[in-house]
């Protein structure tokens, strides 16, 4: 009886340890990014607005 | 002798187990349950880790596609704004040389004491780096220089105004001011003369 409750209970433990195991590897593919660093640095927001009012103002300079 | 005969030791050993009923049900739960284990990992991870890596790398090509489409309408608008901000640019590059340019800075200071009717007694530059290796990984992109200027407190006035306010970015930092007679005085300043080195 002691034997068979042994080998039930390394079956569930192997059991939960696969289900880990699988939950484990999804979160690690999950947060993995497939992004480049080139691409992302690309496709960096960039303002393209210039201050022409500083600009003049330079310009009027003497 | 048959083959049944030949392994008849074989199944009077199984037999007494195979018999038991508790033997034949936990049996299948056991097998199972490995059975379930070996299948999750050799088979199931595998899968749901492709399915997720490909979902996630759909979402991100997607955001990356919209960023890229930001960014090229970002830049066709820079462009136009470049084209309108083109004939200031020259001013931008006079107040900010892309290297210390000590002469700028030295006609600005000769131009602005006689234009302030100030005498420029001295000035001078120190530790100006003149080689693109060294002024573009200067830590302070400045040349530094002190000047001695005597004239009326009005007209020395006028001259630190006007110096602060040439065509070359000029910030002034300390003045010290020797009253010579009732109407001239005598300054020594310290000054900085800014530049825009491209960073490599």
């Amino acid at each position: 009886m002691r034997n068979r409750n042994s080998w039930i209970i390394f079956a569930a433990l192997t059991f939960l340890v696969a289900l880990i195991w699988v939950a484990v590897t999804a979160v690690g593919s999950l947060r993995k990014t497939t992004v480049s660093a080139d691409v992302a640095k690309a496709a960096a927001p960039m303002d393209p607005t210039i201050d022409v009012i500083f600009l003049k103002t330079l310009n009027a300079r003497s | 002798m048959s083959i049944t005969d030949r392994y008849q030791r074989y199944y009077t050993y199984l037999e007494p187990v195979v018999a038991d009923p508790l033997v034949r049900g936990y049996f299948s739960l056991v097998a199972s349950l490995f059975l379930i284990a070996f299948f999750l990992i050799f088979a199931l991870s595998p899968t749901i880790n492709t399915i997720l890596s490909l979902r996630k790398k759909i979402a991100e090509q997607q955001t990356t596609i919209a960023a890229l489409d930001a960014k090229i309408s970002a830049l066709v608008t820079a462009h136009q704004n470049y084209l309108s901000a083109q004939p200031y640019l020259p001013s931008l590059l006079a107040a900010l040389p892309d290297s210390p340019m000590p002469q700028t800075a030295t006609t600005t200071l000769t131009n602005v004491a006689s234009g302030s009717a100030v005498i420029l007694g001295t000035a001078q530059f120190k530790d100006i780096n003149l080689s693109a290796a060294q002024y573009e990984k200067a830590a302070s992109p400045t040349v530094g220089f002190t000047f001695s200027v005597s004239g009326t407190m009005v007209n020395v006035r006028q001259f630190v105004t006007a110096l602060e306010g040439s065509r070359r970015y000029i910030r002034v930092n300390t003045l010290s001011i020797a009253i010579k007679d009732n109407l001239n005085v005598t300054v020594d300043g310290r000054a900085q003369a800014y530049y825009y080195a491209k960073q490599k």
